[in-house]
């Protein structure tokens, strides 16, 4: 069930209903079995998966819990024994919380990258004349599972660092992986923060919250439908016969697929969020107005943010501590300095966090070299920071000018469009005739080609995206623009709600006449 | 040690660490208070605070710490 | 207590304003195919039809109800739609008996051709869309279209919605017609004869057909209404001859008349070199001959009134005069 489409309409209000005339204490059963309802509708096959990691990690985090209680040490007992008892009980815990994570990361990559995995090896060994055939399965990759999967390994590391208490109840733990407004396409949440979201807590209905709710998933709807889909149209026929276009056309597309992503992800988000928010529960931000950021890392402390923490807590922060990078770091240290030390290992960990970004978001090497691309830059932003502040400093720019830092945006927004140029293309040798056609001088500047998208649609297009900015521009100023309405008279409220609504229904791209695309994060 | 020695010690390890000899940190500083206080510097003030006190943050702690005064309170239960 | 109150009149207002705004931007953005046919039959007073024809485009192209209101004093509206199936022609009945008691109703059996209930989604929304909102409406909806297809024909808007590129001045109008449901054409096709079959040649009508025909006679005879079956010229398609031959015997059986204009052209003097519009509808020339065929039918056989001088019946009169001074045939 995608969120665009009218059985989700009636399925939401289904829900909403039913969420507030059940018992405050049940809320969170009737929220259970409304996202297997919505999980099981796309196939009851995928689900099989769902169930198999919601029992692998719950029964892993209470066998640690197990563990953790078994050490309640006896008073008398003396310091040595004490530790090797702790020795021990770290040592079972370890075991568990790899073996968990073991099983259920298996199953994402045999069922995502088997096959990317068995035909980059025969191509390799291809390259040193040792040819095979490699035997390729047909598997369906079942939707979400990339983000549950990610949200209960995080779970199961947190239980296993203390970070939370293991959840007894195995079916409040069942809706904590299943979630509807998040299990397709994240966001990627903690466990502790759904807590305190209050996902099991049943909160009593509140107007104001659900208003707002109600009107962050209109937004939603609009940035999906309006603007995603519609730039869609354009990005695809230019991305599909990029030879015959021009420069300008194929530059204005990167352009139009940033936006087009953005306004796709992000809507879903609001629709997710927003959805969440009626029913009085918190979920984790996924964007902060990723393309007002002034440098590289920045958009990424902006841009899909749960799954940039997840990296950070659950692989930047572990291979940092590993054993032999603290290790290749005293090594570092005592032959090359503390500041090299440091960047190496850094750069280490950066890189493998990045290859990995890549490969999570597709099975395909052009999602890796589009990971790749952004570890490079910003180990090159990391490295190259004194040089760059000293520049600055010797030609006194004034870092605090708003031109400064216009420079800085556009900038970074450049750069990021350049990746989306691996990240949108179907293989690397796509991107490469991409990037070919911009840089070739016998690709002319433009074509009278069309993009797709006739004067009209671009209009609507134009002021779509004008509202998107402005919104954006208020998300960044860390203004709620849902609270500056709520300020207004109620004549204009409801003009701008009208507006809003009927902007959906009239200039969006849905119903049979098209056919919406599916959201671009769904198979991810 | 109390808490005014650990301020001073730790005051030292950000100096280092952010290269900025006017750096001072109290109780509630946080990560967005200071210039360039990412997740890579993060980890890496981490490993330079363990190294001047002599001990070892678990994972809970580094990913758990709000400010400053968090880190402090850890440093005085286990050095 | 009192803020609840205001919110739940508040919401309220609010839906009821979406309400009136969601169907005033359908009624701009559909497709407006046909609607000058249908829906000036919802101003017609009511009770105020004697005859009623209900079909397909075949009913709209060879009945012009004006003529039979100017020669005969009847009061006839074709409430049709192109390519209306049988099943669909039910509803359509059924729509419009909530408005008009008719003594007579001229049932199109071309559908006869078709197993299915409609004949193509393009076509079902002309005849859908159109329809009032009611009961029958949804009825038919869900009667007509697989799951999937309801809601495209319950919230029009989103079929149309991408008309808006479209959208011109005409589309925010009342639509308003002097027809009377004719669709009136002097365009001609010339065409050759139809090919002689014996009279017992017969092909068996096809169920689904058959079971709605059915439904459509019960019905008339229910509401104590004369069913009257008919086909018009034209191209004879899909041994759409040796079907309607078995029309007859289901006539027969229900004990009413079934003209067959399609195998009976000498009748009526029907000559397929002038008097088609396309092969398939009549152009005026055949319509006038068609009209005059049913008005002295209706004189001979249904005992109808005449309107002409009934004062309930003044606007027939004006809107006959204008009709003149419009279509010139």
């Amino acid at each position: 069930m995608i969120f665009t489409s009218l059985k989700f309409i009636l399925f939401i209000s289904a829900v909403f209903i039913g969420y507030f005339i059940f018992p405050k204490r049940y809320r969170w059963i009737w929220l259970l079995i409304s996202s297997y309802c919505f999980y099981f509708s796309a196939s009851i096959k995928y689900g099989f998966y769902l169930v198999f990691s919601t029992i692998s990690t719950y029964i892993a985090a209470l066998a640690i819990g197990k563990i953790t209680e078994r050490f309640s040490v006896p008073p008398d007992m003396g310091k040595e024994e004490k530790k090797a008892l702790r020795r021990k009980n770290d040592r079972k815990k370890k075991l568990v919380v790899s073996a968990a994570v073991l099983i259920n990361f298996g199953i994402l990559f045999f069922i995502k990258y088997y096959n990317f995995s068995v035909l980059s090896l025969a191509k390799f060994t291809g390259l040193f004349g040792f040819d095979f055939s490699p035997h390729t399965l047909s598997l369906v990759l079942p939707v979400g599972i990339s983000f549950y999967t990610f949200q209960v390994i995080g779970y199961i590391i947190d239980v296993y660092r203390g970070v939370c208490d293991p959840q007894k109840n195995f079916f409040k733990y069942a809706l904590f992986a299943s979630y509807f407004p998040q299990i397709m396409q994240g966001p990627i949440g903690r466990y502790q923060d759904l807590v305190s979201g209050g996902l099991f807590e049943g909160r009593s209905f509140d107007y104001d919250r659900a208003m707002f709710g109600l009107q962050r998933m209109t937004f939603g709807f609009f940035e999906k439908l309006v603007i995603a889909d519609r730039l869609a149209i354009a990005v695809n026929t230019v991305w599909a016969d990029y030879a015959s276009y021009g420069k300008a056309e194929i530059i204005f597309a990167c352009i139009l697929y940033a936006i087009q992503i953005y306004a796709d992800f992000a809507g879903y988000m609001d629709i997710a969020l927003g959805a969440s928010e009626v029913m009085g529960i918190k979920m984790a931000e996924n964007f902060d107005a990723p393309y007002f950021a002034a440098s590289v890392p920045e958009f990424w402390r902006r841009w899909h943010m749960t799954l940039g923490s997840w990296f950070r807590e659950y692989l930047f922060y572990p291979v940092m501590r590993s054993g032999w990078c603290s290790a290749l770091g005293k090594k570092l240290k005592k032959s090359l300095g503390k500041g090299v030390s440091s960047k190496t290992t850094t750069v280490i960990a950066l890189l493998c966090v990045w290859f990995f970004t890549g490969l999570w978001h597709g099975s395909s090497w052009h999602y890796v070299a589009w990971g790749v691309y952004y570890g490079i830059l910003i180990i090159l932003s990391m490295l190259l920071a004194p040089l760059f502040d000293k520049a600055v400093d010797k030609l006194s720019l004034d870092r605090e000018r708003p031109s400064y830092k216009l420079v800085q945006i556009l900038k970074t927004f450049a750069l990021v469009c350049v990746g989306y140029v691996l990240f949108r293309s179907d293989s690397l040798s796509q991107a490469k005739g991409i990037f070919m056609s911009v840089l070739s001088p016998a690709v002319p500047l433009s074509t009278p080609l069309g993009i797709g998208l006739d004067a009209k649609d671009l209009k609507v297009a134009l002021v779509a995206v004008a509202v998107l900015f402005a919104v954006d521009l208020f998300r960044y100023k860390k203004i709620d623009p849902r609270s500056v309405i709520s300020k207004q008279g109620l004549w204009l409220r409801w003009i701008i709600y009208f507006a809003f609504i009927f902007a959906v229904l009239i200039y969006g791209i849905y119903g049979p006449g098209y056919s919406s695309a599916s959201f671009i994060y769904f198979q991810f | 040690m109390n808490r005014e020695e650990i301020f001073e010690r730790l005051n030292e390890v950000f100096r280092d660490v952010f290269d900025d000899e006017e750096l001072t940190v109290t109780e509630d500083t946080t990560a967005a208070d200071v210039d360039g206080w990412d997740s890579l510097v993060h980890i890496t003030l981490i490993s330079a605070v363990e190294d001047e006190f002599d001990i070892k943050f678990d994972m809970k702690s580094i990913v758990g710490m709000k400010n400053v005064g968090d880190m402090a309170d850890i440093i005085e239960r286990e050095a | 207590m009192k803020r609840t109150i205001f919110r739940i009149v508040k919401v309220t207002a609010f839906m009821l304003i979406f309400c009136v705004l969601f169907s005033y931007a359908t009624f701009v953005l559909r497709n407006k195919n046909e609607a000058n046919i249908v829906l000036p039959f919802y101003d017609e007073p009511k009770n105020s039809l004697d005859v009623v024809f209900i079909g397909s485009s075949h009913m709209m192209c060879s009945i012009y109800p004006m003529e039979l209101y100017d020669r005969y004093g009847i009061a006839s509206y074709v409430f049709a739609s192109s390519a209306q199936l049988l099943p669909q022609s039910y509803y359509q009945l059924k729509e419009a008996l909530r408005y008009q008691s008719p003594k007579v109703v001229v049932v199109d059996v071309s559908g006869i051709i078709y197993d299915t209930k409609i004949s193509s989604n393009e076509y079902a929304h002309v005849q859908i869309d159109n329809m009032s909102f009611s009961p029958i409406k949804y009825q038919a909806i869900f009667d007509l279209f697989d799951k999937s297809e309801m809601s495209e024909y319950i919230f029009n808007i989103i079929r149309f919605h991408s008309r808006w590129k479209e959208v011109t001045s005409e589309d925010y109008k009342k639509i308003t017609s002097l027809t009377k449901g004719a669709y009136i054409s002097t365009d001609c096709t010339p065409a050759e004869p139809n090919p002689e079959y014996p009279t017992d040649y017969k092909m068996e009508i096809y169920p689904t057909a058959e079971e709605y025909l059915r439904k459509i006679i019960e019905l008339c005879i229910d509401n104590e209404i004369t069913p009257l079956l008919f086909n018009s010229p034209a191209l004879e398609e899909a041994n759409s001859i040796p079907r309607c031959n078995s029309v007859k015997d289901l006539a027969a059986e229900y004990n009413i008349d079934f003209i067959d204009l399609n195998q009976n052209t000498e009748l009526i003097g029907f000559d397929t070199a002038t008097d088609y519009r396309d092969p398939y509808h009549c152009n005026a020339y055949g319509a006038m001959k068609v009209t005059s065929y049913l008005g002295n039918y209706f004189s001979e056989n249904c005992n109808l009134p005449d309107r002409r001088e009934d004062t309930n019946y003044s606007a027939w009169n004006d809107q006959l005069d204008m009709y003149r001074k419009q279509y010139v045939y």
